[in-house]
């Protein structure tokens, strides 16, 4: 194709060339017959010959003459479509290039010869062919002459080039041989630059939201202040904390915004961050919020100074953390350190003393029974009634022990939640005058006179040994601590409830102390020995509430105690 | 020769089987249930050659009766084997002859207390 354009270039310079002197000779001839038409009309004659000759020359100028013009005109549109600066090409309807210009080709990468054996689906990116289809059936339907677009080539070896495209439609009589013009200018420069341009601007966008989202919604407060210290903008969080609206702190000097000492310490702190440019961090802010008053809140508070290249320090960034409830879970847990610390330094101390309290009947019984051996080895083994009461007083020894140990089994069992009852009908009466009875010797010893009012019988549905061991432990406490003054246990009655009294006129408990005997590994005198391992209150409690009741202490300290057991009667 | 012994512990069943041991080991033995009851048995006459002294009691623990002791100098010289149930406390305080710990044999306490009384073993 493009030789069959060379030759046809080719032979139409010939033509034109071939014009010139037939066009000369043409004036020549009517340059004769002008000459030859004056001498005849001088000589008298009509001058028939020279008008004939006149019509022949201008015949033939006209048709040389408009022959040479199409030429010229040519050769313009050659010269103007090859040396253009813009890519211009003649596209088949059907989408192959009839005729494309160097700039077409330089702007695609290809030879002349290649690109004329593709077609322009072939370099139109994959995304835009929707759309070129979409324009040439514009512009076949008729609606448009022309349709300017920006679209995407793909260049030879692969890159993506932007270029504008001007697509006109060239219609022809003879469908057959209607083209299109299409002119494409490089605009990949451009649209990288408005690309990079485009990014960018969403980036900054992007960024601006991320830290308005972040300024707005972040749980810590955020402020900005001038050289002036006047607000210029405070996020939600912050203004929450100071009670005012955002709106509200916007133009206002930082002592008109926080009032007082605590403001006139926020400015101070403020101005030395303007002065030395340097951040003041980690202050500790203790507040009322207005309009909530005695909701105390601490924030730590920290400053830095905000900075130009241009203009040095701007202003005071201000950043404030409410640490209120992490300061309320340090102290909780502080505090349960020091009660774990406590509970550990409990249980050593109760360790320490149950081993002591185990040893002591254990030292007893190994000497007693060693002794009696040694006499009897060496002959001088006491009478019976004296044996007997050896034996006897070791025989105590271990009913001590396994008390001391039912005990701690006790405790674990309670600690365990494993404390079982079996409940039967009783002389409640009874089994408390049986037990005093039972304590009544060492009453005696420690010098108290035990006294039991107990008028029975009185009926009731009781773990029996549970209601002796509380029995026994109420009654043994007021013996230890009773300083060998009169003890009284008393069994009262209602409708309502069962009162189990023991009164003593020892120690007495300080009121502070009342609830804390009844603890595990709790005594009231804990820094002398009174024997013992410390958990027979506590038992006693647990036992009493498993059954139903309560237990608690009256007594002023120095004047005795008074420990009251009730279970109320189940109508 | 007298060897009288003085024996300070709150437990009674305790204080009389030693009782019981010392007497056939030839000792002269004394009981005192509390602090206060053996000073003040140690201001009147018969004073004992040896102190046998427990430490966990009530009232007077058994380091504040050997520190009343010591501050006596009628009492200080007289030496002092503590005997307790207790374990890991400082026993430098208590200038003690020697310590021994429940439970313990009859040979244990009756060579502590002989040995206490021999004059090396003297307290300072």
């Amino acid at each position: 194709m493009r030789l069959e354009v060379a030759d046809r270039l080719q032979r139409r310079r010939a033509e034109a060339s071939a014009v010139e002197p037939r066009l000369r000779r043409a004036a020549g001839v009517i340059v004769l017959a002008l000459l030859l038409t004056a001498a005849l009309q001088l000589a008298g004659h009509e001058p028939v010959l020279p008008i004939l000759m006149l019509a022949a020359a201008g015949a033939l100028g006209a048709s040389l003459a408009l022959t040479h013009v199409q030429s010229t005109s040519e050769a313009r549109y050659r010269t103007l479509f090859e040396r253009a600066p813009v890519g211009i090409a003649r596209v088949s309807i059907g989408g192959r290039w009839l005729e494309v210009n160097q700039a077409y080709c330089d702007i695609l990468g290809y030879t002349r010869r290649e690109l004329l054996s593709l077609s322009l689906r072939d370099v139109t990116h994959p995304e835009d062919l929707a759309s070129d289809a979409a324009e040439v059936t514009m512009l076949l339907s008729g609606q448009h002459r022309s349709i300017a677009v920006q679209k995407r080539y793909l260049r030879k070896g692969g890159g993506v080039l932007w270029v504008d495209l001007v697509l006109a439609l060239v219609r022809s009589a003879d469908e057959g041989s209607s083209y299109f013009v299409a002119t494409v200018t490089d605009i990949s420069a451009r649209k990288e630059a408005e690309l990079a341009r485009d990014q960018a601007r969403r980036a900054a966008e992007e960024a601006r939201a991320l830290l308005d989202a972040l300024y707005v919604q972040a749980p810590i407060g955020l402020g900005y202040f001038d050289r002036e210290l006047r607000s210029v903008f405070v996020n939600e969080t912050l203004a929450r904390m100071v009670g005012l609206s955002v709106d509200q702190h916007v133009g206002r000097l930082v002592n008109e915004i926080v009032p007082g000492a605590r403001g006139a310490d926020a400015e101070e702190d403020m101005r030395r961050v303007l002065e030395t440019g340097t951040p003041t961090t980690g202050l500790l802010a203790l507040s009322e919020p207005r309009g909530a008053p005695h909701q105390g809140r601490a924030y730590v508070v920290s400053y830095y100074p905000v900075r130009m290249s241009s203009a040095g320090v701007v202003g005071v960034g201000c950043i404030a953390e409410d640490v209120t409830e992490r300061r309320r879970n340090e102290s909780e847990r502080e505090q349960l350190v020091a009660e774990l610390r406590e509970a550990v330094r409990a249980r050593d101390d109760f360790l320490s003393i149950a081993s002591h309290e185990l040893r002591t009947p254990l030292t007893t019984l190994t000497l007693g029974a060693e002794h009696l051996i040694r006499l009897v080895d060496k002959g001088t083994a006491p009478e019976p009634a004296q044996l007997r009461a050896r034996a006897e007083r070791i025989h105590a020894q271990g009913r001590r022990l396994e008390r001391l140990v039912g005990t701690l089994l006790d405790v674990a069992r309670i600690a365990q939640g494993r404390v079982q009852l079996f409940p039967e009908e009783l002389d409640v009466a009874l089994v408390v005058r049986d037990q005093v009875e039972r304590l009544r010797e060492s009453a005696a010893r420690s010098g108290s006179e035990l006294t039991v009012e107990a008028p029975g019988p009185l009926l009731g549905r009781f773990d029996r040994t549970r209601l002796e061991q509380i029995v026994d432990n109420l009654v043994a406490n007021a013996i230890k601590f009773g300083r060998g003054q009169p003890i009284r246990v008393a069994l009262e009655s209602s409708d309502e409830a069962i009162r189990l009294i023991v009164r003593d006129q020892g120690l007495g408990i300080a009121k502070e102390d009342r609830a804390r005997v009844f603890e595990r590994f709790e005594r009231a005198v804990s820094e002398r020995h009174y024997g013992g391992l410390g958990l027979g209150l506590w038992v006693t409690r647990q036992l009493v509430e498993a059954m139903g009741g309560s237990v608690f202490v009256t007594g002023e300290l120095g004047q005795g105690s008074t420990f009251i057991v009730e279970w109320p009667r189940l109508s | 020769m007298t060897r009288r012994v003085l024996i300070i512990d709150d437990d009674d069943d305790l204080r009389e089987i030693v009782c019981a041991v010392l007497k056939d080991a030839d000792f002269e033995p004394q009981g005192a249930a509390s602090g206060p009851e053996a000073l003040a048995t140690l201001k009147g006459p018969g004073r004992p050659q040896l102190i046998l002294l427990d430490l966990m009691m009530p009232v007077m623990t058994g380091f504040e009766v050997r520190e009343r002791l010591l501050a006596d100098p009628e009492l200080a010289s007289i030496p002092v084997v503590v005997m307790t149930a207790s374990r890991g406390f400082d026993v430098a305080p208590l200038a003690a002859s020697d310590v021994v710990y429940k439970p313990l044999d009859v040979d244990e306490l009756v060579g502590a207390l002989e040995g206490a009384l021999a004059p090396h073993g003297a307290a300072s």
